[in-house]
């Protein structure tokens, strides 16, 4: 116990005079170990929270949506449901009544908001709505004694984007009133999409979801009580059977429409596809921020260690065993390894707060889920508890290779080797000789020196992609916005309630004040495939490509004739179809037939590309109409206004119009991708944050390590009178040079990460955007002084260890 | 050579100093508190050193030799008494005039060489130059590494220099300064014989040829011989102060 307690004595002074320096590199430790933890935990908890949500507002397992425009008597769903063989499983159903429309949300003090909106009305049960459950964030969720009454429920999202009380008036067009009773949401609005904008959710911003009661629907929509939807919920077992009965049975009643269940709700899928898809971008930057420490901590840890050579000699010179030499250096590493742990279990337990309120804004769900996962932690753990243990035991292994003498020495045989400085030797800068020191010191040690510049290079590189998906995001969005607003930037689209006459849906938006020309336009969902590629949805609008209102870019090829069977692509949807100029491609699309839609599908040949990245828009001639059952239809109107005149006044002026559903202006697309992009950032800005410490951290301890290594240089320096702010001098500039390489090493890293999100991660949860990798110069220079700043000016931290230098004790022999 | 050359040459000799002494010490104490024990490590030293003159500062372990050297060459200040080079009392100087001091005033020569390990040898000792504002740095340096017998191992890296060759430089980096003090702290401490011997004679020469004034400390009683004067000091007091009996020896007499 005797010898056993010496060197634990021993070990503790050890701690007790480095105690600054060991709990610094636990903390670069911790950092890369709590946020690979908090990172990697991300897909799960946004799986438990999407989980614990659905399940909690009773989802629906399959819902039933007749085709826009058609709609069934009340009850008749519900028979139809109750009518299949096996009802019996159904556990609960609801008819309800979706409503497109518009609506007006007055604003104190401010202009009022004028929006597309959808009313969805739910028969209200003790509870609420027994299926798809609506919940209340703030005021209070809907009642059962609401049913009928002008109350209703504002979409969390929006409200939260405008900063609406939950408490307001609600106006909506002929006169209608709806009083916000609360602000919430329902299972298929956790991500609320655009039509046409894919799967690319966060149109919360643009579009007002109102829910209500079946009965208040009903009144709005001023019609004989009629539903267009319905929802169940069904006790265990397939649901492909339940689903086939069910289309039977709408086919049987001659109603046209779809059974999806949950899985195809384009939110649902977005959501957990998105936890999936974001992960794998999470994951590269846990790696790199958990590579970045690893690296720098190993470095730190190794050069403490080489720093007790001498004493390791000595031990040997006086006969004690290499195993127990090594105890006292391996002590150091587990301190560091037991302080890296420690705090890195706090700091990753500290992620599921930090990122669950990121995850809020991201993605507001009525339950949270963000529990400590420690299989992920232990991962990272590991890495911290091993990595220092051999970054302590490769120096003492070093040490005890050297004979006793060789490790003792102190002065001319104690001395290095020159590392690559003597590849510097020829190269001399221009400047009397102590200007040469930091390149040289930088070359004579090119282990340290690659290890320092890959750990800063590694976190840098995190900071460059993060800014390079953002520079990314904002080029591909203003190519989509130039081209949709090309020749006409204050261009609005008016949509209108249904299908219209070509001449009638031009009369009523031309007749309004303050539009100065206006284009009718037909746009169909779509689906648009090809041999050897895959399927996608999207849309299909036929408008004139001579109108002076607007009219597509056509990049290659030329716009689809008149009469024949032409459709122009964006260039991501040909490159996704693996088509070109001049190949087919097979659009489904709704036909009318009779009082409903089936579908239809035709080979059309692609005429030409369009340069917008989302790959759902397309175009053809209006003459292809006739092949829908729609000949000279419209459903939207594109639109010109005055000189001076705004998007606001013009959606005013037709609010009260019935035929329209929406006013806004033509780039709104754009805009709700830049909104959802805004929310994406607040995770990136954490990471962002994180990867700055980090990087500041690995610099400062490098400095301060580098300054001790370097002390009886820096004695000798003022001996011979050169200043101490010299001396600091020469260390910025070393570090300068470090920092410079390890930019570039970011640099480079860091595009070939945003490159691989870009490229290979993004599209599988984005698969509608073309996106373009992009590094904005302005990032690159942000990122460079970043790195470069840290590393250069981390030596002014310890300057006043070498202004305060005790420089005879620094030079004496004996130590 | 006249009379006053003659008079000069033999001051020099028997270790006297010619005119205004180059270094006075006067009363110098240096005490350290250690908490409830005050360590002493110089009391009462009086100290003067001429011109040329060639000094070995002898004395054992702990006897205060490296402090004194530490506070002539300005890198401690002491706690009693007045240090006066060059007709300065550098006690009153303040941080910068010391650093000014220690570039334009005293080089030093360290038992362990401390040479810059990223520099090569011509670079070391061009460093000597260029720190205390020589304009021709560079030549001067080639020109001093000759001097000590390195002229083809300029390229070299301390490294790759054997121990004498590592403190041939570390000289000719003191000397480089061509200020007129040099002091040296166990010069010889880590060479062997020959190599120590070659070292003594480098330093003797710089008396004679450039009037430099040369303190060596040393614990070896030998090198004293070749001293024009010797200190001696025990427990921090300078016990013997006078020029060695019967004159200084000839290096090649020397033997340890």
């Amino acid at each position: 116990m005797g010898r056993r307690g010496l060197w634990l004595r021993w070990s503790l002074r050890d701690l007790r005079s480095r105690w600054a320096l060991m709990l610094a590199i636990g903390l670069v430790l911790a950092i890369g170990t709590g946020v690979y933890a908090g990172l990697g935990s991300m897909k799960d908890w946004r799986i438990a929270s999407n989980d614990a949500s659905y399940e909690a507002l009773r989802a629906h397992d399959l819902e039933i949506s007749l085709t826009e425009g058609t709609s069934a008597p009340t009850g008749s769903l519900e028979r139809l449901i109750d009518g299949i063989p096996a009802a019996s499983r159904v556990q609960a159903s609801e008819e309800r009544l979706r409503l497109p429309t518009q609506v007006e949300v007055p604003r104190p003090g401010g202009e009022s908001l004028l929006t597309p909106a959808e009313v969805v009305g739910s028969p209200l049960g003790p509870g609420g709505a027994a299926v798809d459950g609506v919940y209340a964030s703030a005021g209070r969720a809907l009642r059962a004694d609401d049913e009928g009454r002008p109350v209703a429920v504002l979409e969390r999202g929006f409200a939260d984007h405008h900063n609406l009380p939950p408490q307001g008036e609600l106006l909506l067009p002929g006169a209608k009133r709806l009083r916000s009773v609360g602000v919430g949401g329902s299972p298929e609005y956790f991500m609320v999409t655009r039509p046409g904008g894919g799967e690319f959710g966060g149109a919360e911003a643009q579009f007002a979801v109102l829910f209500t009661s079946l009965r208040t629907a009903q009144r709005i929509d001023g019609r004989a009580p009629r539903v267009n939807d319905a929802v169940l919920r069904l006790r265990a077992g397939e649901l492909g059977p339940v689903k086939r009965q069910l289309e039977r049975a709408l086919a049987a009643a001659d109603l046209s429409g779809e059974v999806t269940t949950l899985n195809e709700d384009t939110a649902h899928r977005v959501l957990y596809k998105d936890a999936s898809g974001d992960q794998q971008m999470f994951d590269v930057f846990a790696f790199l921020i958990l590579a970045g420490a690893a690296l720098a901590a190993f470095n730190l840890a190794t050069r403490i260690v080489e720093a007790q050579r001498r004493e390791i000699g000595i031990g040997m010179a006086l006969g004690v065993p290499p195993r127990q030499l090594a105890i006292r250096p391996l002590l150091l590493g587990v301190q560091i390894a037991v302080a890296g742990t420690v705090l890195g279990l706090g700091l990753g337990l500290a992620m599921g707060a930090i990122f669950r309120g990121v995850l809020e804004d991201l993605l507001p769900l009525p339950v949270m889920r963000t529990p400590f996962e420690p299989g992920v932690f232990l991962r990272a753990a590991l890495v911290g508890l091993i990595l220092p243990i051999v970054a302590t035991a490769i120096p003492v292994w070093r040490g005890l290779r050297k004979t006793p003498v060789q490790a003792i020495r102190v002065g001319f045989l104690s001395a290095q080797g020159s590392g690559i400085a003597g590849l510097a030797k020829r190269l001399r800068l221009p400047g009397p000789s102590i200007v040469q020191m930091p390149m040289r010191n930088v070359l004579r040690a090119p282990r340290r020196t690659l290890l320092t510049v890959l750990g800063i290079g590694a976190v840098l590189s995190v900071l460059v992609a993060f800014m390079g998906m953002i520079d990314s995001f904002d080029a591909t969005v203003d190519r989509s916005e130039a081209e949709i607003a090309h020749g006409n930037p204050n261009r609005i689209v008016v949509s209108l309630d249904g299908f219209h006459s070509s001449r009638d849906a031009r009369r009523i938006v031309a007749g309004t004040p303050g539009v100065a020309a206006a284009e009718p336009q037909l746009t169909l969902p779509v689906t648009l495939s090809a041999r050897g590629g895959e399927a996608f949805e999207g849309t299909v609008t036929l408008l004139d490509f001579a109108s002076p209102v607007w009219a597509p870019t056509v990049t290659s090829g030329s716009a689809p004739s008149p009469g024949r069977p032409e459709a122009l692509i964006s260039e991501k949807a040909a490159s996704d179809l693996g088509v070109g100029v001049g190949d087919a491609i097979t659009i489904a699309y709704p036909r009318r037939e009779g009082g409903g839609y089936g579908e239809a599908r035709a080979q059309v040949r692609v005429s030409g590309l369009h340069p917008d990245p989302f790959r759902s828009f397309a175009y053809t001639d209006p003459s292809v109409a006739a092949l829908a059952g729609l000949p000279g239809s419209a459903n939207r109107v594109s639109a010109t206004p005055e000189p001076g005149v705004s998007e606001n006044r013009i959606a005013r002026a037709l609010f009260d119009v019935p035929a329209v559903a929406a006013v806004e202006r033509a780039t709104a697309t754009t805009e709700f991708v830049r909104d959802r992009l805004g929310d994406f950032v607040g995770v990136l800005r954490l990471i962002e944050g994180f990867a700055l410490a980090l990087a500041l951290l690995i610099a400062f301890n490098s400095s301060a390590i580098g300054i001790d290594e370097r002390r009886r240089e820096n004695g000798t320096l003022l001996a011979f009178g050169i200043t101490p702010g010299r001396a600091v001098a020469l260390a910025v500039a070393e570090g300068l040079i470090t920092g410079v390489l390890g930019t570039l090493v970011g640099l480079a890293g860091g595009y070939l990460v945003t490159s691989w999100v870009v490229n290979q991660t993004l599209p599988e949860t984005l698969p509608d955007l073309g996106l373009l990798v992009e590094i904005a110069p302005a990032s690159l220079l942000t990122a460079a002084a970043v790195g470069v700043a840290s590393v250069a000016l981390a030596p002014l931290f310890s300057a006043h260890r070498i202004r305060r230098m005790d420089v005879p004790s620094t030079l004496r022999v004996m130590e | 050579m006249n009379a006053a050359e003659a008079q000069a040459s033999g001051e020099r000799e028997n270790g006297g100093s010619t005119g205004q002494p180059l270094i006075e010490l006067a009363g110098v104490a240096r005490r350290y508190d250690m908490g409830e024990v005050t360590v002493t490590a110089l009391e009462n030293v009086d100290l003067r050193v001429g011109r040329g003159e060639f000094i070995v500062v002898l004395g054992p372990s702990g006897s205060g030799k490296t402090t004194l050297l530490n506070m002539i060459g300005a890198l401690d200040s002491p706690t009693e008494g007045t240090i006066r080079i060059l007709g300065e009392d550098i006690t009153r100087a303040s941080r910068a005039q010391l650093f000014e001091f220690r570039r334009r005033s005293v080089s030093f020569i360290f038992q362990t060489f401390n040479l810059f390990p990223a520099l090569t040898a011509l670079e070391n000792v061009e460093f000597g130059a260029d720190v205390s504002g020589r304009p021709d740095a560079r030549e001067l340096a080639a020109e001093t590494l000759e001097r000590v017998g390195l002229a083809g191992r300029g390229g070299h890296f301390p490294h790759e220099l054997s121990g004498g060759e590592q403190q041939r430089v570390a000289i000719a980096r003191a000397l480089a300064t061509r200020n007129p003090i040099l002091l040296a702290d166990e010069p010889t401490g880590e060479l062997d014989f020959r190599t120590g011997v070659q070292i003594l004679e480098l330093l003797h020469e710089q008396t004679h040829t450039e009037d430099t004034s040369v303190l060596v400390v040393t614990h070896n009683r030998e090198i004293a011989r070749v001293a024009h004067r010797v200190v001696e000091l025990s427990s921090g007091r300078i016990v013997a102060d006078g020029p060695n009996p019967g004159g200084p020896a000839s290096i090649s007499e020397l033997r340890w």
